[in-house]
């Protein structure tokens, strides 16, 4: 097992003077919106997840004007429902869900394993029209009609007693949800027969695995997701009782179907941020990922027993304390696995020669701020300390931290991480650092005093407040302001760079992964020849001698 | 295609097959009709879960297939217990 | 160091293309089987909380085309079988004279439920003001009837295309593999719209059979 980097082998094909990218392959319009190439595919859902984020962020601006005052500044009671509701789908939804595996992971999911594309490129493009014009329909609907049940769609109130376009939104979902399942099955198949002669298992890199644990959740979760969004259509649009305790029928029952699928849904949120960060972290450390193994069976133990923990969502509900039990006992044993994880990123930091490009910065952000999220969701496990904390602030200052602080930081890490490789240009990273730290701050400025309203008493879902907690609400709104502003940032310099950006190298970052060892940006087929894979992905330094960068390394 | 008649010997498994599902349903049918309460239910899911196995095993041919495939068989199965078993859980405790 | 190590130019080559669709319908498989359980679960936990309405409810199903109808997609589940094996041997006559007798047998089986659907309209049995049962469970039930073996009728619908465009396949002067592939996806969706079935019966049909 020599140290022969890959460009001066004597037999190495002589690379051509200029690799035909994948982006000079048709400049039409159709050869973009009718395309089979997972490169370009990527490209279109983050044109996409975009526009969503922005619709999302949009409403996020709403709620936050209306909480500046007790007594609401902008909207009625109603209207503010409506807005967190259309909040909620669609971050959730349309922006989160798809966010870093359909981007991130459609682009380096076949470039990673050294295939040429996925395993159905067909249907790759048709979930990704499934996803845009399923959305674009529930927007629609929900922005004509008012749905006010909140993301969550409880009965009976969403089916006997709303008003509002509560069907079509419905409906909406459950057709974006196919495309959830079509990247799932499209992952999943990818993983398990393409990967490139000498890629075994564990030679995977974490972003690969993390691809494969979220399809699966993806994969088996949203078809529950299905069936509870049909029964309240029948119920709703065909008079069939389902929920309708008249009838017999429990409302509870509609929550056990509905967090079957939403709790393991946010683990389809943070696992692809998982795998983002163990890319990133080893290569600004210049460090070894620490404790490969376990990183891989913590992520499918995430993925495993967060199928089993739904309850914790329904400790108030009505549901037996048997249940509370031990959904609350399973809920603790989910945390050790991501426990594992912030070790082992911790871990990996021992001893590096660390470096805060932007996307590191985002990285190490997202440790922390997880680590926060996840302790509070700890607590929130605890079903005495859920029972006062359940429906306040503490609720929703807990899942931001994991979905904002973490996933949306690892989405902008990753962002910028790969950059370079995607567009073939660097970004100012002058302007990236500046909007990092201004994400940081903007972020913990908005839900920190979160925390401190909800452990007050403050009611999630609430248009109008006692005056004594509106310090916090005024702060936390002005950090949405300045989140905002590091939002809109990048799209600036990021868009900046791809008319003046510097042009990149095909390893601006010396980063040891596949998708470094072929062009950026990359040709149609990803490599110029078939490779061959002989080491493990994060090859920093020799096993025993971490003082010795190896060569590509340094 | 050869010129002599292909070998359809082969037949004779699914055949089999076939008539184990008849018989399933006849069994399942005169059963459903006894008058044993709760037992009913809990004889005939089963005998459909054996009609699903056949086929699956059988018709399906999971009988020759490699590992993987298996796994993703099974990994609906195991979920949809687990969505059974923890949801009733709760409601034989109310 | 990178991970990757080139010694000679070589060509790329194909993965199991037989396998990834095999695998691939199979996910997606797993995916229906929870969709349907779903609803499944749904329907055990409230029989379990309304035995008594349920039977009142159930008793109304017709059982000779439930059980007919088994019978029928019992049959449809081995031609289809035929049809699958028969392309390992390239048999073009018995594939076509398998995907022929399962569409039928399809069309059959949707023609009986539209004449069930018929009676059960007459009778009142859909769930709404003009509702024929007086128990209110009973009414719970009758929701699960027609959304249950409404989904089912809507997948044995696209699986009514899935076997016309495989027939049609068989006319195309597919390479044999290729066919094969076909066959295998097609033939393993029939036979998990027929499964699907196999569970309704009891679910609907046998409920309530012994009051």
């Amino acid at each position: 097992m020599t140290d022969i980097p890959f460009q001066s082998l004597p037999e190495a094909p002589r690379a051509p003077a200029t690799v035909k990218s994948y982006l000079d392959e048709g400049h039409t319009l159709a050869s973009w919106l009718f395309t089979t190439d997972h490169k370009r595919i990527a490209i279109l859902y983050a044109i996409g997840i975009t526009i969503f984020f922005f619709i999302g962020g949009f409403a996020a601006m709403l709620i936050r004007i209306q909480l500046l005052t007790p007594n609401g500044t902008i909207v009625s009671p109603e209207l503010y429902n409506r807005i967190f509701t259309i909040h909620g789908i669609v971050m959730v939804w349309f922006f989160l869900v798809p966010s870093i595996p359909t981007t991130m992971g459609n682009f380096f999911l076949p470039l990673m394993i050294g295939a040429r594309d996925v395993a159905f490129p067909r249907l790759n493009i048709i979930s990704f029209w499934i996803f845009f014009l399923g959305a674009l329909f529930t927007v629609v609907c929900i922005v004509s009609g008012g749905v006010d049940t909140g993301w969550t769609f409880y009965t009976p109130y969403s089916t006997l007693y709303s008003n509002g376009h509560v069907i079509a939104a419905a409906i909406g979902i459950f057709i974006v949800g196919f495309s959830s399942i079509a990247t799932g099955v499209n992952f999943l198949t990818t993983v398990h027969t393409m990967r490139t002669e000498g890629m075994t298992w564990f030679r995977l890199p974490l972003f690969v695995w993390a691809m494969y644990a979220t399809s699966f959740v993806m994969v088996l979760a949203t078809p529950v997701l299905a069936a509870s969004l049909l029964m309240i259509v029948a119920e709703r649009a065909l008079g069939m009782p389902l929920f309708n305790p008249h009838n017999g029928g429990d409302p509870i029952l509609f929550q056990h179907l509905f967090w079957f699928y939403s709790h393991p849904a946010v683990y389809i949120m943070i696992l692809p941020a998982m795998g983002v960060v163990s890319e990133v972290i080893p290569c600004f450390a210049r460090r070894v990922i620490f404790g490969y193994r376990f990183m891989v069976y913590a992520m499918m133990m995430i993925a495993l027993i967060g199928f089993s923990v739904w309850g914790h969502h329904m400790f108030v509900s009505g549901q037996s304390p048997f249940a509370n039990i031990y959904f609350s006992f399973l809920s603790f044993m989910v945390a050790v696995p991501s426990a594992i994880k912030v070790f082992n990123w911790s871990a990996s930091l021992f001893r590096g020669s660390i470096t805060l490009e932007a996307p590191m910065f985002y990285a190490l952000g997202f440790v922390g701020l997880f680590t926060i999220g996840g302790l509070t969701g700890l607590m929130l496990a605890s079903v005495p300390v859920d029972i006062d904390l359940t429906d306040t602030y503490f609720v929703v200052a807990h899942f931001h931290y994991i979905m904002v602080g973490g996933s949306v930081s690892a989405f902008f890490a990753g962002l910028h991480y790969w950059w370079p490789k995607i567009t073939g240009k660097l970004y100012n990273e002058r302007a990236a650092r500046l909007a990092a730290l201004l994400m940081f701050i903007g972020f913990n400025l908005t839900f920190f005093p979160q925390f401190i309203l909800g452990w007050a008493g403050m009611p999630r879902r609430y248009a109008t407040y006692p005056p004594e907690f509106q310090l916090w609400h005024v702060a936390s709104s002005l950090g949405a302001a300045v989140l905002a502003l590091a939002y809109i940032m990048p799209l600036f310099y990021l868009g900046w760079s791809l008319y003046r950006g510097g042009k990149a190298s095909a390893n601006p970052w010396h980063a040891t992964g596949l998708e470094w060892q072929t062009a950026s940006p990359p040709p149609k087929d990803n490599f110029a020849v078939p490779p061959r894979v002989t080491h493990g992905p994060y090859f920093y330094h020799a096993d025993n001698d971490p003082s010795q960068p190896t060569k590509n390394a340094s | 295609m050869s010129a002599h008649r292909p070998d359809r010997r082969w037949l004779r498994g699914p055949v089999l097959v076939w008539l184990a599902l008849l018989l399933l349903l006849a069994l399942t049918t005169w059963i459903g009709y006894m008058p044993l309460d709760h037992l009913n239910a809990a004889i005939n899911f089963p005998l459909a879960g054996i009609m699903v196995a056949l086929v699956a095993y059988y018709l399906m041919r999971l009988k020759n297939e490699v590992g993987v495939v298996w796994l993703a068989a099974l990994a609906g199965v195991i979920f949809l217990f687990t969505l059974f078993f923890l949801t009733f859980g709760d409601y034989f405790d109310r | 160091m990178s991970q990757v190590t080139i010694t000679s130019p070589r060509d790329w080559q194909e993965h199991d293309l037989s396998l990834a669709a095999r695998l691939g319908m199979w996910i997606f498989l797993a995916t229906e089987i929870l969709f349907f359980g779903g609803i499944f679960c749904a329907y055990a936990v409230l029989r379990y909380l309304n035995p008594v309405g349920f039977g009142i409810g159930g008793h109304e199903t017709e059982i000779l085309y439930g059980a007919l109808n088994t019978f029928v997609l019992a049959t449809s589940a081995v031609t289809m079988t035929m049809a699958a094996k028969a392309a390992d041997g390239a048999d073009y006559r018995l594939i076509r004279i398998g995907l022929i007798a399962t569409f039928a047998l399809g069309v059959l089986f949707l023609a009986l439920k539209g004449m069930e659907y018929h009676d059960d309209i007459v009778h009142h049995l859909v769930p709404g003001h003009h509702f024929a049962l007086a128990d209110p469970s009973a009414e719970m039930f009758w929701g699960f009837y027609w959304v249950l073996t409404g989904l089912h009728a809507i997948h044995m619908s696209v699986g009514l295309v899935i076997i016309g465009r495989a027939y049609w396949l068989t006319r195309q002067n597919l390479k044999l593999d290729e066919l094969r592939r076909n066959l295998d996806v097609s033939s393993l969706y029939w036979h998990l719209v027929d499964c699907i079935w196999f569970v309704i019966f009891p679910v609907i049909y046998l409920a309530g059979r012994s009051g």
